[in-house]
């Protein structure tokens, strides 16, 4: 494939290799994002992350203790804010970046957990279809399809109205719905290295069945696992935000940026932040961990680039 | 091509059975469903009625039989909280939570399909770093977030548009936007992608050396090929747009089946729940399979297989 530039309509035509688009060509603002847009992502993802683990020294004031006479306070460079309250307060006086910042634990925790448990359902299942075939196989791709076929928050929505809302089913039904990505994925993978030569080699010498999955095949897979896995945690994140936006995810007083989102909701037309920054946050933290997912792609499977 | 479509139906048939288990089994979910069939203040005697009533006293395979015969009819019992059947409930919101996908996916698809294909046609370009920023950045944004922050600066800061509700085509704008805005960046990454994989194949190829016009290239050629992905893409977008519209519907308190849905998990009116979910799903199922047939058709190949 050449990267041949036509300059009469300017087309290059497209070239499957990714350093392409690093090394030459491209105009500086392009070559530039190429690079760095992974450490973009790491970098937002290290801060969330910090602040998820560290928020009891970063934050400035505690997320559960309200000061009545200081609730609604504008942010710090609004004309009635006030420096101790960097991003105001809330309805009932507590600092709003604290509750922010301690929001983090609650959305990085429940992304992170429900796509494992999404994981631990899928990947099995993925890889023992792909393997065996069969009707096995058929049995697992019309689970997939049947999954699929629900629009994915209501089934959510309509799980989580039968469990109660609470943490831990919060994250139940976010891992019960979301794992037929994992199996969809690592069954097409698999399927394709059946009949590769390492596998072929490893039955000739008498491998069980049982150790070309775990030792042939399933190291092959790692690098799929992992950005489906980036994805599915940004997406997880999401969808917990829209479940405690609703209601129906973590109870307050626990701060999460979903029942923050909820609650500013009520003060939209006049005090526009108290819902602007939690989103803000629910953003920040999504787009950082699917540019770090983007460019792990790019970087662990070079056929892939788009 | 006709035992292909048959082919495809018998599929969907068996997916909506599988819909039809799942739908069922929610309802198990909790520990006793009499429980979450009951309004909380009912006697003993009504629980017991009903338990009888609904057969959950006998086995399961029965329960699911009899569940099914329910289902063919449209029969999914009456709302706790309207007291009207919760099917005629849903049908009497279906024809909103429709006004809406359509106009989001119609104003998604104007914006994707020439982004991406813009994207394509000058990779590597600023252009193309635009059109995938725009793409990733729409991609990481809370849907119902986007939604609020619409509100406040269209409905409540320059006062243009309604807050919320329906009524005109004023009303639908917003909440039409936000899906589209939910809808595009997936529209248009995957549009760009196939659209780089035909430019990629050796017709195109073959035409350059010809010595064809690139215009012609582009929109004889390479299009016209591109557009049976684009056709795929939009029958595998449902499931989100849907999904969307959920989200959508209970941001603008558009009045379609998701705020329904919403309203009555509140209300552990679960009749409704169920018959929502459901219906919502078999509609994805008809949407995929009749996109699946529309490729089969624009291409040959897929049905010969």
């Amino acid at each position: 494939m050449t990267t041949e530039a036509r300059p009469a309509v300017g087309v290059a035509a497209a070239s499957r290799e990714a350093p392409a688009d690093v090394r030459g060509g491209a105009p500086l603002g392009y070559r530039l994002w190429r690079v760095r847009y992974g450490l973009v992502g790491a970098v937002i993802v290290l801060a969330v992350l910090s602040c998820a683990f560290l928020a009891p020294w970063l934050a400035p004031h505690d997320p559960y203790r309200g000061v009545v006479s200081q609730r609604l306070i504008p942010p710090a460079w609004e004309a009635k804010g006030s420096a101790s309250n960097l991003l105001g307060t809330d309805q009932v006086g507590r600092d709003y970046l604290t509750r922010i910042i301690f929001g983090s634990r609650v959305s990085l925790a429940a992304g992170f957990l429900s796509t494992v448990l999404a994981a631990l359902i899928g990947i099995p299942l993925g890889v023992t279809a792909g393997f065996f075939g069969g009707k096995w196989d058929g049995f697992v791709s019309f689970a997939v399809n049947v999954m699929l076929a629900f629009p994915g928050v209501l089934l959510a929505l309509a799980v989580i109205s039968m469990l109660g809302p609470s943490f831990l089913n919060l994250i139940l039904v976010l891992g019960i719905t979301s794992w037929p990505l994992y199996t969809r994925v690592v069954r097409t993978e698999v399927m394709s290295y059946r009949e590769q030569e390492f596998t072929t080699a490893a039955r000739g010498i008498g491998g069980t069945q049982g150790r070309i999955i775990l030792r042939h095949i399933f190291p092959n897979l790692a690098s799929t696992i992992l950005v489906v896995s980036t994805l599915e945690v940004a997406h997880n994140i999401l969808r917990e935000a829209f479940l405690s936006f609703l209601g129906l995810g973590v109870q307050p007083p626990i701060p999460s940026w979903g029942g923050m989102l909820s609650e500013g909701r009520t003060y939209m037309l006049n005090l526009w932040w108290l819902a602007a920054f939690p989103g803000i946050a629910i953003f920040a933290t999504t787009l950082g961990i699917n540019l770090l997912g983007d460019s792990l792609r790019d970087f662990l499977d070079p056929h892939q680039t788009s | 091509m006709r035992a292909f479509i048959i082919r495809r139906i018998g599929q969907s048939i068996l997916v909506c059975l599988g819909v039809a288990v799942v739908t069922f089994l929610l309802l198990r979910l909790a520990h006793d469903p009499v429980y979450v069939l009951l309004p909380p203040e009912s006697t003993k005697e009504e629980i017991e009625t009903l338990r009888k009533a609904m057969g959950f006293d006998r086995p399961l395979p029965v329960q699911f039989a009899f569940f099914v015969g329910r289902l063919l009819q449209g029969d999914f019992g009456n709302s706790f909280v309207m007291a009207q059947p919760a099917s005629a409930l849903i049908w009497e919101r279906m024809p909103a939570t429709l006004e809406l996908s359509f106009a989001g996916m119609a104003i998604a698809l104007a914006v994707a399909i020439p982004l991406g294909v813009l994207a394509a046609f000058r990779r590597n370009t600023l252009i193309d770093t635009f059109c995938t920023s725009f793409a990733v950045s729409g991609q990481a944004m809370p849907i119902f977030w986007l939604g609020i922050m619409l509100i406040i600066v269209f409905a409540v800061q320059l006062k243009v548009l309604p807050v919320s509700g329906s009524g005109s085509l004023l009303h639908l704008v917003l909440p039409a936007v936000t899906l589209a805005l939910n809808l595009a960046p997936i529209i248009m990454r995957l549009t760009r992608s196939r659209m780089l994989d035909v430019l990629n194949q050796d017709y195109i190829r073959t035409a350059r050396s010809k010595g064809v016009v690139e215009r012609t290239v582009l929109f004889r050629h390479a299009l016209r090929n591109a557009a049976i992905s684009v056709v795929t893409i939009i029958g595998l977008q449902f499931g989100r747009l849907m999904g969307g519209a959920v989200v959508t519907e209970t941001v603008f308190a558009w009045p379609g089946v998701a705020t329904l849905v919403v309203s009555s998990i509140y209300n552990a009116d679960f009749p409704v729940v169920q018959a929502a979910t459901f219906y919502l799903a078999i509609f994805i199922v008809a949407a995929n399979t009749l996109a699946d047939i529309a490729v089969a058709w624009l291409d040959p190949r897929i049905s010969r297989g």
